[in-house]
This record gives structure tokens, sequence and C-alpha cells, in this order.
């Protein structure tokens, strides 16, 4: 293994729309030992038996004396160890450590993550690497600064937290019942409510299409208790989205309509329970 | 829920199964994982289509997908396979499949069967798209009230529908349609389970 | 490659656990770096209860724990060279003080450490970048509760969080709003058994939930899953055993039904569990599947403290004990 190609892969990792990790090794894919990866329309794929091999001489490359690395060495090793293993918090620690020092473009690292949640099942079911992207949010469009605790009232541009929701929707399908990536969406929910009460322009049009696509969803995932309990929190934090103040929430018909055809599903039966406290609090 | 693959089959009682019109939908995987999912698709969906008699209907589970054929037989030795994540409901995938039976034999002359690539069915795009809520086969569904779904062999594993001694790795490893490459994919996918 | 395995297979599960971490040069070594501390925690842990205490070096393992202190934080690592976290400072407390070593730990540094990762609302971060989740709440509260220094938090605001993680199934989840998990149910419980605010809990309802984590059909019949209609693994026998324990409700599961699940999933000839049968053991699932065994009063095995997770003599010990009931020792299968 050589730095040159931890720099090779770590440069190529720029703006790329997806990074997958394929089977076996690098001659099963490619025939050009000078750049044993896959780039194909911005996809990257990279032969997991190289990957592992970077990533055990990234960690060799971090060990050393602080003083024989320089900046570049370690974002190129932090970023091969995040691929190879998401859930090093400590990787993950020092890229945040090189965007606070403006080392780091933080634009470039919500790329990079992006697309390795698109690529990689591995990456999408990681709380840290859901969080990595909060923090990234957070140090982007929030005044409140360090100690970073988890906030959510950030001036983020209705583009972009539709190009999240967007993200979460994807590592839902590629993951089903995603845990992390749910409770990733319900945190942009309360971005969104926050984004509400300002009156920010567009805000309400997301919030009617993140209804109507909650209940597309359900339509289509009869067992997926998670995406139940989401549109039920959602529903209580924007009571707007039921039309019709004296008639019975859109939830609750729809939770009894689905009953009618699939009433051998226990998330269904969840979902109506839920409905009705939610139904009976408000 | 999720259909990922529909096809309509020339199904003669022995022989080699001939696909007449595909459609699916592999959006939900990764850039890389897509021609090798496709090909697999199409793998599964032709070993189960031949092993498959005339007039039975079967379900058959492999790792997190599942196969429902109908073989309808008949003077057009027509079959269809459709390719279901398992959260998908077996009776809507059945009463999809008779339609889209029924429709193929209305709307393309069985003096094309033989000559597979100038058929032209765009009709299977619609269905692959709009069945995607399973509701919407309730309609149909209303109209076939002669499915019984007792009638519907359920297989846990595709090697039950092989014959005695056929394994699926050795299929798998033999087949020409599949790349090195989707070999590999499967082997991790194995592993992995 | 279904076992009929019948009984538990201690001496292979010692072998096991004895030989991981050996091959420091594998892959898997490496890749299972940021979990180190906790897999001592669950190897050690797993020993006890197995009665080989006795199957690991004490000094080593002091000395390894020690050589994860991160003297900027003030907290342990998962292995040298990593940053402090509440997960791995809460094994970190654990091993040392079931090899009665806590004296080698700096106490105030470290409490100052956790008491500094609380939130305004209650909830803890896991570490200065700020993460919250349930988990971190309860290692904080376990970690303060082992060191004596509980009362240093305010009770309220903390259960308080908790609070507000309860669902209408009675369940707890991640963070305010997430969906009910029986491993977030068993953080949130336990962490209100230690502060004694078990009245936030509807014992009930959130019992009823946790016993119908059951399968009982399928190839996995027997096994807990952790959220209605996802696969049961092996794991979920130590979360919801050990709520179902805080709130003296073992009984509403089927224990036979679970014993035979869990026994099912062991490697019978290189030792270690599994998360379910025929897959690839880990000392995670080897842990909590056999704590998950010691709950159901299984044969053999020495008794653990549903709420600290540890052996239940060195909770009682430090008079730590909380109202809790198992099933009894079982004499023979
Ligand atoms: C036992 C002691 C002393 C400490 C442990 C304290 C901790 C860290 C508990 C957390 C345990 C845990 C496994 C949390 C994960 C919860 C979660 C949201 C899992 C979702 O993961 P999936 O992979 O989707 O699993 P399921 O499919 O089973 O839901």
């Amino acid at each position: 293994m050589s730095l040159e190609l931890l720099h090779l892969l770590a440069d190529s990792l720029k703006s790329l729309e997806s990074i997958e990790i394929l089977p076996g090794s690098a001659e099963d894919w490619s025939a050009n030992p000078e750049f044993p990866f896959l780039l194909s329309e911005g996809h990257l794929g990279i032969p997991q038996k190289l990957l592992y091999k970077l990533y055990v001489f990234a960690i060799s490359v971090l060990s050393q004396p602080k003083l024989r690395i320089t900046v570049r060495d370690i974002i190129a090793a932090t970023a091969v160890i995040v691929l190879a293993n998401p859930a090093h918090t400590t990787a993950l620690n020092t890229r945040k450590t090189l965007v606070l020092s403006n080392d780091l473009d933080p634009h470039n690292e919500l790329t990079l993550t992006r697309a390795a949640i698109l690529g990689c099942k591995d990456m999408s079911k990681q709380s840290v690497i859901w969080h990595h992207r909060r923090w990234l949010l957070q140090h982007l469009h929030s005044q409140v600064r360090p100690p970073f605790a988890e906030n959510t009232n950030l001036a983020i541009p209705c583009t972009t937290l539709k190009a999240e929701l967007h993200l979460i929707a994807h590592a839902c399908e590629t993951y089903p019942r995603n845990y992390y990536a749910w409770a990733h969406r319900l945190f942009c929910a309360d971005i969104l409510s926050q984004l509400v009460t300002q009156q920010v322009d567009g805000a309400d049009d997301i919030v009617r299409e993140e209804f109507q696509y909650c209940m597309k969803w359900i339509d289509t995932h009869l067992s997926d208790y998670t995406a139940m309990n989401y549109a039920c929190q959602f529903a209580n934090r924007f009571p707007s989205v039921a039309s019709q103040p004296k008639s019975p929430h859109p939830l609750l018909l729809q939770a009894i309509a689905l009953l009618q055809t699939y009433p051998s599903h226990e998330a269904l039966w969840m979902y109506l329970r839920t409905c009705i406290c939610i139904e009976s609090s408000m | 829920m999720k259909i990922f693959s529909l096809t309509v089959f020339l199904a003669p009682p022995s022989g080699a199964a001939t696909s007449l019109s595909t459609a699916s939908d592999l959006s939900s995987f990764s850039f890389y994982q897509r021609s090798s999912v496709a090909e697999f698709m199409t793998f599964f969906t032709k070993t189960v289509a031949e092993r498959t008699t005339q007039g039975q209907r079967q379900s058959i589970q492999e790792n997190n997908y599942t196969a429902h054929v109908y073989n309808r037989g008949g003077a057009e030795q027509l079959a269809a396979v459709i390719i279901t994540d398992q959260e998908y409901p077996v009776r809507p995938a059945f009463s999809l499949l008779t339609k889209l039976l029924d429709d193929f034999t209305a709307k393309v002359p069985q003096s094309s069967f033989g000559n597979p690539s100038a058929i032209s069915f765009p009709d299977i795009n619609t269905y692959i798209q709009k069945y995607q809520d399973p509701r919407q086969a309730d309609t149909i569904m209303r109209v076939q009230q002669e499915l019984d779904e007792t009638k519907i062999v359920l297989h846990k594993t595709i090697e039950s529908v092989l014959e005695r001694g056929e394994k699926l790795d050795n299929l798998v490893d033999r087949s020409n349609a599949l790349s090195a490459q989707s070999k590999m994919f499967y082997k991790t996918a194995k592993k992995q389970n | 490659m279904t076992t009929t395995t019948s009984e538990l297979l201690v001496s292979q599960h010692v072998a096991y656990i004895q030989n991981l971490g050996k091959n420091k040069d594998d892959l898997t070594y490496h890749l299972t770096a940021h979990l180190r501390m906790n897999a001592i925690y669950w190897g050690i842990t797993a020993l006890c209860i197995m009665g080989h205490q006795d199957a690991l070096s004490r000094d080593e393992m002091i000395e390894y724990v020690m050589s994860c202190w991160d003297a900027d934080a003030g907290g342990f690592g998962a292995h040298p060279g990593h940053d402090a976290h509440l997960l791995s400072t809460l094994s970190a407390i654990q091993i040392l003080i079931t090899q009665d070593a806590l004296d080698r730990a700096d106490i105030p540094t470290v409490v100052k450490f956790i008491l500094s990762l609380q939130q305004p609302s209650g909830v803890f971060a896991g570490d200065q970048w700020g993460e919250i989740d349930t988990r971190f709440l309860y290692c904080a509260v376990n970690a303060l509760s082992l060191l004596g220094h509980l009362s240093d938090i305010d009770i309220d605001l903390t259960a308080g969080y908790l609070a507000k993680c309860k669902n209408f199934d009675g369940g707890f989840g991640m963070v305010a709003g997430a969906e009910s998990h029986a491993a977030q149910v068993f953080v949130c419980v336990a962490a209100l058994a230690i502060m004694d605010r078990l009245d936030i809990v509807d014992h009930e309802t959130l019992a009823w939930w946790l016993a119908e984590r059951q399968v009982t059909t399928g190839e996995t019949r027997g096994g807990l899953n952790g959220r209605p209609e996802k696969d049961p693994d092996v794991c979920y026998s130590f979360w919801v055993l050990s709520s179902l324990s805080i709130l003296k409700k073992v009984s509403w599961i089927d224990a036979d039904m679970l014993t035979q699940f869990i026994l099912s999933t062991q490697d019978p000839d290189n030792g270690g569990i599994a998360d379910r049968p025929g897959n690839m053991v880990d000392v995670f699932h080897t842990h909590f599947g056999v704590a998950g065994l010691s709950i159901l009063g299984y044969p053999g095995l020495v008794d653990l403290d549903p709420v600290y997770c540890m052996p239940a003599k060195i909770i009682a010990a430090r008079g730590l004990t909380k109202d809790w009931e198992s099933l009894p020792r079982r004499e023979a299968l």
C-alpha cells in the first residue's frame, strides 16, 4: 500500500453522485492498475479488498507522530476509514475538527456523506453518520456555536431541507425500517416547524408535500410502523395537515381503510391505536 | 413494498421458457449493482417459470425476494412471473398476473410469439408502475373472485422447486447468463445472510 | 446448518472469548477497534455469568483499559488513540469495578466529563460533538450511580426527558418522538429504575408491548424482535427480558421457547452465539445471549443484575440493587 494510492482515492471522492463498495478485489473490476477503481457518470466503485487494505494502511498513517503527517494525509486517511468503517466515531470527529479549522469544506463533506449513504447500505444505517450530517448542517446554518447540542433552529434554505428529505427517502428504500434515517427525518420535521413559525417562503409547501409523501409511503409499506410513527409525529407538529377540523384525521381514515384490506399486519393495528390516541389528545 | 420485475413467458411443457415481454424497476439498487440485479432477476424469473407446470400457481421466496408464478398453459402456453419484496401481498400479485396475461393475449397475436424481439407491449411498463400500490389491484380482485389462495403453493426457498440434488449455487455457477461480477455480488449477498 | 444443540456450551464459549483479540493482524480486529472497550466488557461479563471470570488475564485487561484514557477529554475511548465517549467510558468503569480496580480511575475527572455532557433538556450527548440519544443518558446515569455520584445530576430534569420519549404503546425511543424500540426501552427503563422513577412507566402497557416481541411462528420461533414485524435477534433476549425483569413480568414470555431459540444460535464447533441460527457469531451476541439465559433462570449460570447488566453480587456489594425479579434459578433443564 502506498500514500499515493490513498491520495488517489481521496482525490476521487469529490462531487460524486454515489460511492459503492464492490465485492472482490481490484483485478476483478479494473484492468487499469493506475486507477484500480471504477468511475462512471459520477458513480465511484471501490473494490472491497482494496478498500480494506487501504483502511489498515490509513490507520497506520494516522498513528505516526503528528509532525510527520500533513493535513492532506489526515483528510485522506479519515475518508478511507469512514468509507470502510462508517461507525468509526473518532475518524468522523477528526473531520469535524478539520471543518472547524477551515481545512475541510463542510459543503464537500455533506456531498461526500450523501454519496456514501446513497451507495452503501451500511453507511445509511449508522447513527453517527446521520449525526455527522446534522452537525454539518448546524455548523453551516446556525448561529449557536459550541457546545453543539442538537438544535433545530436553523436558517436553512427550503431547497436544502428538501434535498435532505430526499436523501432520507432513498436510505429507507435500500434499508427498510431504517431507524436512524427516520429519526433524522424527525429532526428535519423539527427544523421545518421552525421555518413555518418564521413564515419562511415555501415552508408551507414542504409541509403539504411531506404529509402526502407519508401517506403514500404507508400505502405501499404496510409493515412499516416506523413510517406510521413518523406520520403521527408529523401530524402532531403540523395540525394544519388535517384539512377539516371536525372530521376524522386523514391518518385515522387511512389506518381504517388499510386494515379493512390487510387485517393481518401488526403494524397497521398499532397505527390505528396511535391515530386514536393522537385524535383524542388533540 | 415493491415490485421489481414483471415478465410474460412462452412456456411450453417441456423445454426452455422464452421471455416475450418484460419490465423492471431497479431504481432502489445502487448504480453498480443494478446490472447484476437485472441479470439475477432474469435468471430467477426464467428458472421458476420453467419449473411451474401448466395450470399451476406458486410463490417462491429467495432471500428478501418473492417470485409469484402463474403458468396459464392453454393454447397460447403463456406464463407470467412477478418478482416483489416479501411485503407485497400475495393476492394482488396473482390478480395482476392474470390480468396481465389476459391483456397480453388480447393485444399480442400468437403468431408473433416466434419472434419475441418484434413484440410491442408497452402496457407492461404501466402495470409495473401502477401496481406498486397493491390496492390498485383491489379493483381487479373484485372482478376475479375465483382466485383460491389455498391452492397457491408457497416455497420458502428456490431449492424446493429445483429437482432433487440440484443446488442453486451450482445453477448460478454454471449459468452463462450471469457475468463473473454478478456471481461475486451473489456470493457476498449470501455471506451476509 | 441447523444445530440441535440442547444445552449451553459453556466451555466452547469460554474458549471463544479467550481467543478474541488474539489475532491482532486480522482485518476484523481493525474493523472492530471502535468497539473494543465494549467488547471487553461483554466478554468479561459473559465469563462472569458463566462462572469463569478468571479465563482472561486481569492485569492485561486493566492495563488495556487504562491505555484508552483520553486525558484531553477526561474520559475513556474505545481503543488507544480513540476519542472519549460515554459508551466506552461506561464499559471502562464496569470493567474496572468487575475487576475490583476502580482505584485506578481518576473518578473526579470522569464525573466531570459525564456531567459536562448533559444538555438543557436533560438528555446526554455521547461526547463533546453533541449526538444525543437515550442510550447515552443511560450510560451517564449508570456510570454516575456506579461511581456514587448520582446525586450530582438533577433527577427531575433527567427523568423528565425520558418521560417525553414515552410513546402511546408504552415504549420509548432514541429521542422524543422516535419509534419505540426494545433496546431503547431497556435503556430508558433501566435509567428510570436507577433514578427510582419507575412511576413514569406505564407498567401494563409497556409489558404488553414487550411480551408481543416474542415471535411464535416460523423458523425463528421463540426469539424476540426489537420492534413489530422485524426479525428476531438474540440480543433482544436481554433488552426485552431485563426490561420485563425490572417490571417483574418475565413470566409474560414463553421461557422454554426463548431458551431453545438462544441455544439454537450457538456455534457448536468454535463457540460463540450469533444473532440468528446459522449466522456468524460475535461477542456482542454471545454476551447478550448468555445474559438472557441467566434472567431465564438457566441452570448453572450466575445471577445477572438486569439494571446495570453486571453480576448481581457486585451490584449488591455496592448497595445499589433495585427491586427487580428474574426467573428463579433452575436445578436442571
Ligand atoms: C448493557 C449496557 C450496560 C450498556 C448498553 C447501553 C446501550 C448502548 C444500549 C443500546 C443497544 C442497542 C442495540 C441500540 C440500538 C437500537 C436501535 C435503534 C437499533 C436499530 O437497528 P436495526 O439494525 O434496524 O435493528 P432491528 O431491525 O432489530 O430493529
